[in-house]
C-alpha cells in the first residue's frame, strides 16, 4: 500500500515505514539509544531528499524523547537547572545549525554535509561501540568482574569562571562546558535530525562527571526541547517537515521500542551490542560508498525554496 | 426569369457548392480527457490518464490516407538549479551549477506512427512539439549566460526528468478505432508536478497542420495533501507547533498506553 507523502512529494510504501519505524524503534528501545542517528541515513536511502529526512527525523524524536523523559521525570532523575543550562547553547546550536542548513541548501551543497557529518559520527560510535562491546565480551569470559571506567580528573573545567550550583547533580562547576555541549547538540540535531544523546551522555559522564542516575533524564529532558526547536525552526525556514511521514515512522517507532524495552531485560546485550556496532558501520561505509564512487548520474536538479 | 436572376443563382449554386467542399476538405480534430482533474490524495501513487478524440470531415481529396495525430501534454513550467558534481578531494561534490527558468515539469509526445514520418523536423520546432524543442527554447533562454557548457546542463535536464517518467517521447501511443476514432494514454507518474497542465492534440495531412484541439487538466492536491502542504507554505510557524504538538500527544499517548500494561 502506496502513501503519497505531501512534503517529501513523493508516494512511499506504508509498511515499508512503519517497518523502518519499528525497528529502529526496537534497537533504541533495547540499547537505550536515540533512533536519530540511525532512521536518518534510512530515510535517506530509500529516497527522502536529505533535508526532508533530517527535519521530518527532528519532529519524530520530539515523540519519543516525550515518552521517554515523562518515566525519567516520574523516578525524579532529571536535573532541571542542568538542563535549562544545556538548553540554552541547545537554543544557539539549532538555530545557527537551521541557518547553516539553509545557506547550504542554496549552495547546493546541503547534501554532502549532511553526509560527510554521518561518516564522522557514525564511524566514531561504531567504533567506540564495537570496542566497548568486545572488550566487555572478552572479559566476561576471562571471568573479570565488569566494571564502569572511573573517570580520570578534569581539573581544567574547574579553572572555568561562570560556576553555578548543581544540587540534583551534587556539582559546582563552570557553566561553560555545558553550554558548549548544548551548542554542539543543537548544531547536530539541526544538520543531522538526531536528539544528540550519544555525544550527551557521555559528555555528562565524562567530562561534567555527572552521576549517572541523572544523565538519561537531564539529557531526554533536553532534547525534548531542542529536538521541538529544531523541528519549528525547519518547518518555517526550510518548509521541509513532513507530517504525514514522520506520523508514520512514530507509530512504528512507539511499537518498536516498547518490544525492545522488553526483549533487552530477557536478552543478552553484549553480543547484540556489537551487531549494532556493526550496523552502524555499515551505513558509514555505505555513505563514504556513494561519496566516493563516480555516481551514475553526474547531474542533479533541484527546485529553489519557494519555487512553487 | 431573368438573365440577372439566373446568374444570381448559378453564383449562389457555386457559393454553397465551394462551402460545401471546404467544409469536406477542411478536416477537424476534437479530443477530451478521460479527466480533467487529477487529485493527489493520500493513495496517489500516479495516474493514467486516457484521451479520446474524433476525426471529422470526409476524404474529399479522394486519397484514402488517414490523417496523422500528434499529442503534445505539457506540464507547469518550474524553475530548476541543475547541478554538476566533479570529483574533489576524492569525493563527489556539486561542483557547478545553472539555474533555467519556465522548464516544463511534464512532457509527453504521442503519435499514430513516427513523429519523423508525419511532419518535417523544422514544421515540428516551429509548432514547439517534440523534446528537441524543448531543448532549444532552453538553449535559447539560457544563451545570455554565453555558458559554453549550457547544452551539457540541458541534456542533464532531459535525461533525468525521462528517467524520473516526466518526460517521454515515443513513437506511438495512439490508436485507431476504426477510420475516425482515436484513443491514447499517457501516465503521470507519482512525483507529477502540481499545477496546470495542457494537452494539444495536432491533426497533420501531408506533413501540414490542418487542425488543431486543445484541453486542460489540472494535477491538484486535495483532502489531507492539500491541506498539510499548504499549512506547511503559508503558514509554516503554525505548521511547525503543530507538528511538535501532534509528536507530543503521539508521546504522551503511548507512555500513557503502555503503562497501563
Amino acid at each position: 500500500m502506496q502513501i503519497y507523502l505531501p512534503i517529501a512529494e513523493q508516494s512511499l510504501n506504508v509498511f515499508l515505514l512503519l517497518g523502518m519505524g519499528g525497528v529502529v524503534g526496537f534497537l533504541s528501545g533495547m540499547f537505550g539509544v536515540g533512533g536519530g542517528f540511525l532512521m536518518t541515513p534510512l530515510l535517506i536511502f530509500s529516497g527522502i531528499p536529505p533535508i526532508v529526512a533530517v527535519a521530518t527525523e527532528a519532529n519524530q524524536i520530539v515523540a519519543s524523547s516525550v515518552s521517554g523523559s515523562i518515566a525519567q521525570w516520574r523516578r525524579n532523575n532529571v536535573d532541571v537547572k542542568m538542563g535549562l543550562v544545556l538548553l540554552s547553547g541547545g537554543v544557539v546550536g539549532s538555530v545557527c545549525g537551521v541557518q547553516l542548513v539553509k545557506v547550504l541548501r542554496e549552495l547546493g551543497q546541503v547534501d554532502l554535509v549532511i553526509s560527510l557529518s554521518y561518516v564522522l559520527f557514525l564511524g566514531i560510535i561504531g567504533t567506540l561501540m564495537l570496542i566497548e562491546s568486545v572488550r566487555t565480551v572478552l572479559k566476561s569470559r576471562s571471568g573479570q568482574a565488569v566494571s564502569a571506567r572511573r573517570p580520570g580528573q578534569h581539573n581544567w573545567i574547574h579553572k572555568l569562571p561562570l560556576k553555578m550550583r548543581f544540587k540534583r547533580s551534587k556539582l559546582y562547576i563552570s557553566a561553560i562546558p555545558p553550554i558548549l555541549v548544548g551548542v554542539l547538540v543543537g548544531l547536530l540535531a539541526a544538520i543531522m535530525g538526531v536528539g544528540g544523546g550519544f555525544i550527551m551522555v557521555p559528555a555528562m559522564i565524562y567530562l561534567l562527571r555527572m552521576p549517572t542516575s541523572v544523565v538519561i533524564g537531564t539529557s531526554l529532558f533536553q532534547i525534548v526541547f531542542v529536538t521541538s526547536l529544531v523541528t519549528i525552526l525547519h518547518a518555517t525556514q526550510n518548509q521541509t517537515v513532513d507530517a504525514v511521514l514522520a506520523l508514520l515512522l512514530m507509530t512504528g517507532g512507539v511499537i518498536g521500542a516498547q518490544i525492545g524495552a522488553q526483549a533487552g531485560q530477557k536478552l543478552k546485550g553484549e553480543q547484540l551490542r556489537a551487531l549494532l556496532a556493526l550496523m552502524v558501520l555499515g551505513m558509514c561505509i555505505k555513505i563514504c560508498f556513494d561519496l566516493i564512487v563516480e555516481p551514475s548520474e553526474l547531474f542533479s536538479l533541484a527546485k529553489p525554496l519557494g519555487g512553487h | 426569369m431573368t438573365a440577372r436572376t439566373i446568374l444570381a443563382g448559378l453564383a449562389l449554386t457555386i457559393i454553397v457548392w465551394t462551402t460545401m467542399a471546404n467544409i469536406a476538405l477542411a478536416q477537424k480534430i476534437e479530443a477530451d480527457l478521460t479527466t480533467h482533474a487529477i487529485r493527489v490524495e493520500t493513495d496517489f501513487s500516479g495516474e493514467k490518464v486516457a484521451l479520446f478524440g474524433a476525426v471529422t470531415g470526409g476524404d474529399v481529396d479522394g486519397s484514402n490516407m488517414r490523417p496523422d495525430i500528434i499529442i503534445v501534454v505539457r506540464g507547469p513550467k518550474e524553475t530548476i538549479n541543475v547541478r554538476r558534481k566533479r570529483r574533489i578531494a576524492g569525493i563527489w561534490i556539486n561542483a557547478d551549477g545553472l539555474t533555467f527558468k519556465d522548464v516544463p515539469g511534464y512532457y509527453t509526445t504521442l503519435t499514430n506512427r513516427p513523429i519523423s514520418e508525419i511532419a518535417s523536423f523544422f514544421t515540428l520546432g516551429e509548432l514547439g512539439i517534440g523534446v528537441s524543442s524543448v531543448k532549444s527554447g532552453l538553449f535559447i533562454a539560457s544563451a545570455k549566460e554565453s555558458r559554453i557548457d549550457s547544452v551539457d546542463y540541458i541534456e542533464a535536464i532531459v535525461r533525468i526528468l525521462k528517467r524520473d517518467k516526466l518526460y517521454r517521447e515515443a513513437d506511438g501511443g495512439i490508436t485507431f478505432i476504426g477510420r475516425h476514432l482515436f484513443r491514447a494514454e499517457f501516465e503521470l507518474p507519482a512525483t507529477v508536478p502540481i499545477g496546470d497542465y495542457e494537452a494539444d492534440v495536432y491533426l497533420f495531412r501531408n506533413e501540414k497542420l490542418i487542425s488543431q484541439y486543445t484541453t486542460g487538466l489540472a494535477v491538484e492536491k486535495q483532502g489531507v495533501e492539500q491541506w498539510i502542504y499548504s499549512l506547511a507554505h503559508e503558514q509554516p510557524f503554525l505548521y511547525g507547533i503543530l507538528s511538535v504538538l501532534a509528536a507530543m500527544a503521539a508521546g504522551l499517548a503511548a507512555s500513557a498506553i503502555f503503562r497501563k500494561k
